[in-house]
C-alpha cells in the first residue's frame, strides 16, 4: 500500500474477482515428459516479477503458463529442442536461456571455472611436490638418526603397526 | 513524533555512542601498542564491551518499537502491522534491509563481548595476551563499519516524516498518529522466518571471531597453537549455524515457493553457501595444524576468506547487482559493503603475504597417501567449488558490463560445472577414514577400502532401483547416461562414505577390544567417548552422504503433473487418486486480524492405492495491504518414501482450478541428513575427548 492510498477499494476490486487471474490450463503432454522437463530447466521464466531469476521448472505461477504452453505446443508440433530455444530467444531475448552454450562470452562461464581449477591444481601440485621433497629429506634424516636400531627390531615394529592398521 | 525523545530516539543515539566507543577501542589498541602499556588493552576491552552493549540495546529498542507498534518509524511501518502475531513482529528486526544490518551488528556485539570475556578468563596465557589487543582492533573496525552504515545509510530508526517529507507526513497523518503499518511481506510470514535468518546471520557473525584471531596471529606472528584451538571451536559453532541456516532456507523455499524444490542456485542461496565451503575447509585443515604444525598461514587465509565471503554475500544480496528471487533491494549500502570488502581483502592478502614465510612449519607432507595430503586435496576441492560458484554468480553482471551481452546463468550451468567437484569431494570423504597420518601403506589402504568399495556397488544400485520404483517411470524413463552419471556415481560415492566409516569404526573397536581385553561394545563406547571429535566428524560425513542421496533421488526422479479440475472431478498421479471435493471461497472475509482479505481453499480428497484416504487444502490468500498480493499456500503430504506436493496455481476461464502436483521421492533424506550432520557436529564440538595437539610426528 502506498501511503496515499486507501486499501479498501483496490482490495474489493480484487476480491470480487477472487483476487486471482484466470489462466489457461496447462496439461502436461504425456508424449515426452522427460523432454518437457529438460526444456523447462533450460528456459528461464519470463514473468515480469521474476526478473530472470527462475527457470520455468522452478516457476509454478500461472503467469508462466503461456510460455509453458508454447513449449508444449512446439514439442507437439515436432520441433527440436534447438528450434524451441531459438524461438524463445527470438521472442524473449538472450536472457531466456538458462545455459548460454559453449560459444562466446557465455561459454567462458563454463571454461573459467575449469581454468581456475587447473591453476589451483598446478599450484597445489607444486606445493605438494615441494612438501614431499622436503618430507622425503626429513624421512631420510630421521632414518639416518635411528640407523643404530636393530633391523629386526624395526621389522617387528612394522609388523605390529600393520596388525594395528 | 520526530522531535520527541522517546526510547527509539534513545536507541538511535546508542548507535552513535557505540560507534564512538568502537573508535575508542581502535585508538586504545593503537596507543597501547605504541606506548607498550597493557592498561590500554584493558580500556579497549571495556570500550568493546560497551560498544557491544550499545548495539544490542539499540536492536532491543527497535524490537520494542515493533512490539509497541511505533508505526511512525519508516522501517517499522514498512515491515509490520497490528494484526501480526508477536513472533513476526519481533522478526521484523531482520525482515528488511535496515533492520537486518542492525541485527547483524547486535550479534557482532554479543559475539565480541563473549570473546572479550574469554580473554579476561585467559589473561594469564602469554599467547592470549599477545593476541588480545589485535582481536579487539579487528572487532572495533568491524563494529565501527556496521554502526556507521546504520547511522548514516540504513537507519532503521528513521521517522516517516524524514523518509517521505514532513509535508506528506502531515497530509497523510494530520494528527501525527500512524495507526497501522504496511505489514510484512506475506511470503515472510512463515515460521521458518523466525529461525532461518537468525541462524544464518549468527553463523556468519560467529565467523568474525576466527577472522579476528587469524588477523591477530598474522600481525603478531604467533606460532603457538593457542589461536588455532580457539578458532576451531568458533568455526565449528559458526559452521553448525551456517549449515542449519542453509538447510532451513531450503526447507523454507520448499514449503513456500511452490515449485516443489529447495535449491535453485539463486545468487542469494549461493551467497549463504560460499562461507560454508571455506569454513568446512578450515575445520579440516585446522586438524593438520593441530597434529602436525603445518598449514598455519593457510588456516589464517581460510579464516579470513570465510569472513570475507560472508561480507561478499551481504554485498551480493544488498547491492542489487544480481537478479534474485530473494534480493533485499538495492541502494547505496552496496557500495559501502564493496568498499569494506576491498579494504578487508587488501589488508588480509598483505598480512598473509608478509607473514607466510615466518609461519612455515618444520614438518612436511611425507606421502600423498596420508591424511594430511587428503585434507589438502579436500581443501582445494572445496575452494574450487566456491570459486566456480563465485564466477558463475557474477558472470551475468560481468558479461553485461564488460562484453555488452545480456545472459543468464541458470541451474544447468551450475550443475554441469560443480557436480564433478561434488563427486570428487564425496570420494575424498569416503577415502579419508582409511588413511592415517604421515604415511599409509598401500597394503593397509587396500585392506581398509576394498570391502566397503565392493559392498557399495550393489547397495548404491539398490538405492537407485528403489528411487526408480517410487517414480515408477511416470515422468518418462531417465536416459541410461544420466542414470549412470550423475545419479549412480553420486549414490555410489555416498554409499561408500557410509560403508568406509562403518568399517573403520568396527575395525578400530575390534582392535581395541583385542588389545585391551575388554568387550566389543565397551571398546566401542570408549572409542566414541574418548575421541568424540573423530566420531562426531564421521557422523557429519554420514549426514552429508544421506543429504547427497536425498538430493539425487528427489531431483532426478521427481514427478511433476499439471491438472485442471472442476468440483467433483478426479485426476491420478502415481499411486494417488486426487478428487477436488469442495471449493471453499471467502472473497470478502477479513481473517487473521484483517491481514488477509479473502481466500480460496481447495479441499482435495487423496486416495492412495494402499488405502487410508486423507485431505489436502492448498490455498490462495489475498493481502490487500501489499498491493493486493495473492499468495499461494502450498500443501505437502509428507511420507517416508515420498512427498506429495500440491500447488494451487490459478483458476481458468471455465471456472476450473489449475493445480501443479509433484511427487518428490526420498526428499526427506535431505532433512534427515541435515539432522545427522548437526548432531554429529555438536558431538564433535563437545569438550569430551583428549587434546590431540601435536601427537603425530
Amino acid at each position: 500500500m502506498g501511503i496515499n492510498d486507501d486499501p479498501t477499494p483496490a482490495a474489493e476490486e480484487l476480491a470480487a474477482g477472487h483476487g486471482i487471474k484466470a489462466e489457461r490450463p496447462l496439461l502436461t503432454p504425456v508424449e515426452d515428459p522427460a523432454r518437457i522437463k529438460w526444456l523447462h530447466t533450460h528456459v528461464m521464466c519470463a514473468c515480469p516479477d521474476e526478473n530472470w531469476s527462475r527457470t520455468l521448472g522452478n516457476c509454478p505461477d500461472g503467469c508462466a503458463n503461456p510460455q509453458k504452453g508454447e513449449i508444449a505446443d512446439m514439442v507437439y508440433d515436432g520441433k527440436t529442442n534447438d528450434q524451441i530455444l531459438d524461438f524463445m530467444v527470438k521472442k524473449y531475448g538472450t536472457r531466456v536461456k538458462s545455459s548460454p552454450g559453449l560459444g562466446g562470452v557465455g561459454g567462458l562461464a563454463f571454461f573459467l571455472p575449469v581454468f581456475a581449477l587447473l591453476v589451483m591444481a598446478w599450484f597445489a601440485g607444486g606445493l605438494v611436490r615441494g612438501w614431499k621433497t622436503q618430507g622425503d629429506a626429513a624421512r631420510a634424516e630421521r632414518r639416518a638418526k635411528h640407523a643404530d636400531i636393530d633391523p629386526e627390531e624395526i621389522a617387528r615394529i612394522e609388523r605390529d603397526l600393520e596388525s594395528l592398521e | 513524533m520526530p522531535n520527541e525523545f522517546g526510547y527509539l530516539e534513545f536507541a538511535r543515539s546508542l548507535v552513535l555512542l557505540g560507534a564512538g566507543l568502537s573508535v575508542g577501542t581502535i585508538l586504545s589498541v593503537v596507543l597501547g601498542n605504541q606506548l607498550k602499556d597493557r592498561r590500554f588493552v584493558l580500556v579497549a576491552r571495556r570500550t568493546m564491551i560497551g560498544a557491544g552493549l550499545c548495539t544490542v540495546a539499540a536492536a532491543v529498542g527497535l524490537v520494542f518499537g515493533f512490539v509497541n507498534g511505533a508505526y511512525e518509524r519508516s522501517y517499522i511501518f514498512n515491515y509490520s502491522e497490528k494484526g501480526l502475531p508477536l513472533g513476526y513482529k519481533i522478526a521484523g528486526l531482520w525482515g528488511g534491509l535496515d533492520g537486518s544490518i542492525l541485527f547483524w551488528a547486535g550479534l557482532i556485539g554479543i559475539v565480541g563481548m563473549i570473546t572479550a570475556f574469554g580473554f579476561k578468563r585467559d589473561q594469564k596465557d602469554p599467547s592470549g595476551r599477545r593476541l588480545e589487543p589485535w582481536v579487539y582492533l579487528v572487532f572495533g573496525v568491524i563494529q565501527l563499519f556496521f554502526l556507521v552504515v546504520i547511522a548514516y545509510v540504513t537507519n532503521p530508526f528513521e521517522h516517516l516524516s524524514e523518509s517521505i517529507g514532513l509535508e506528506a507526513f502531515n497530509r497523510n497523518f494530520p494528527d501525527g498518529i500512524v495507526p497501522d503499518g504496511n505489514g510484512l511481506n506475506p511470503l515472510l510470514v512463515n515460521y521458518w522466518m523466525l529461525i532461518h535468518p537468525p541462524c544464518l546471520y549468527f553463523g556468519w557473525v560467529v565467523y568474525t571471531v576466527p577472522f579476528a584471531y587469524a588477523i591477530a596471529a598474522l600481525v603478531t606472528g604467533e606460532q603457538g597453537n593457542y589461536w588455532i584451538t580457539k578458532i576451531r571451536r568458533w568455526t565449528m559453532l559458526g559452521w553448525l549455524f551456517n549449515t542449519t541456516g542453509i538447510i532451513l532456507g531450503g526447507l523454507w523455499a520448499y514449503v513456500v515457493l511452490g515449485w516443489g524444490g529447495y535449491w535453485a542456485w539463486d545468487p542469494v542461496e549461493n551467497a549463504s553457501f560460499l562461507p560454508w565451503f571455506t569454513s568446512t575447509a578450515l575445520l579440516h585443515s585446522i586438524m593438520v595444524q593441530e597434529r602436525r604444525g603445518m598449514m598455519k598461514a593457510w588456516n589464517a587465509f581460510l579464516a579470513t576468506a570465510t569472513f570475507v565471503l560472508s561480507i561478499f554475500g551481504t554485498y551480493l544480496t544488498r547491492s542489487g547487482i544480481v537478479s534474485s528471487v530473494h534480493a533485499f533491494g538495492s541502494g547505496d549500502v552496496g557500495y559501502w559493503f564493496l568498499g569494506f570488502l576491498l579494504f578487508t581483502i587488501a589488508a588480509c592478502l598483505f598480512l598473509v603475504a608478509l607473514r607466510q614465510p615466518a609461519m612455515r612449519s618444520p614438518h612436511r607432507i611425507e606421502s600423498l597417501s596420508s591424511l594430511e595430503a587428503m585434507f589438502v586435496i579436500n581443501n582445494l576441492v572445496l575452494l574450487a567449488i566456491a570459486s566456480c560458484i563465485i564466477i558463475l554468480t557474477l558472470w551475468p553482471k560481468i558479461s553485461n558490463d564488460f562484453f555488452g551481452q545480456a545472459l543468464t546463468i541458470g541451474p544447468p550451468v551450475y550443475n554441469k560445472v560443480t557436480i564433478p567437484f561434488f563427486v570428487l569431494l564425496l570420494l575424498i570423504t569416503a577415502v579419508g577414514p582409511a588413511m592415517g597420518w604421515i604415511r599409509t601403506r598401500p597394503k593397509a589402504l587396500k585392506k581398509n577400502l576394498l570391502l566397503p568399495a565392493l559392498l557399495a556397488i550393489p547397495v548404491a544400485a539398490l538405492v537407485q532401483f528403489g528411487a526408480e520404483s517410487i517414480q515408477a517411470g511416470e515422468n518418462g524413463a531417465l536416459p541410461w547416461a544420466k542414470r549412470l552419471y550423475p545419479t549412480y556415481i553420486i549414490l555410489y560415492a555416498a554409499t561408500l562414505i557410509v560403508f568406509s566409516v562403518t568399517y573403520e569404526v568396527l575395525r578400530t573397536a575390534q582392535n581395541r577390544s583385542r588389545r585391551t581385553g575388554t568387550g566389543y561394545f565397551e571398546a566401542l563406547t570408549t572409542l566414541f567417548l574418548r575421541n568424540n571429535r573423530r566420531y562426531g566428524g564421521y557422523a557429519v560425513h554420514i549426514g552429508m552422504a544421506i543429504i547427497a542421496t536425498g538430493i539425487v533421488c528427489s531431483s532426478m526422479y521427481r514427478v511433476e503433473k499439471h491438472f485442471s479440475l472442476a468440483e467433483g472431478e478426479q485426476a491420478k498421479i502415481g499411486n494417488y487418486e486426487i478428487t477436488l471435493d469442495h471449493v471453499n471461497m471467502q472473497p470478502n472475509a477479513d481473517i487473521e486480524n484483517n491481514r488477509v482479505y479473502g481466500f480460496q481453499a481447495l479441499d482435495l480428497k487423496i486416495v492412495p492405492k494402499i488405502g487410508g484416504e486423507f485431505f489436502m487444502h492448498p490455498e490462495k490468500r489475498l493481502y490487500p495491504k501489499k498491493d493486493g498480493q495473492v499468495v499461494t499456500e502450498v500443501e505437502i503430504h509428507r511420507g517416508l518414501t515420498e512427498d506429495l506436493y500440491v500447488f494451487f496455481q490459478s483458476t481458468n476461464e471455465e471456472g476450473r482450478f489449475n493445480l501443479v502436483v509433484y511427487r518428490n521421492p526420498l526428499i526427506n533424506l535431505v532433512w534427515a541428513g541435515w539432522i545427522t550432520m548437526i548432531l554429529g557436529g555438536i558431538y564433535a564440538a563437545l569438550p569430551l575427548g583428549r587434546k590431540r595437539v601435536g601427537l603425530a610426528d
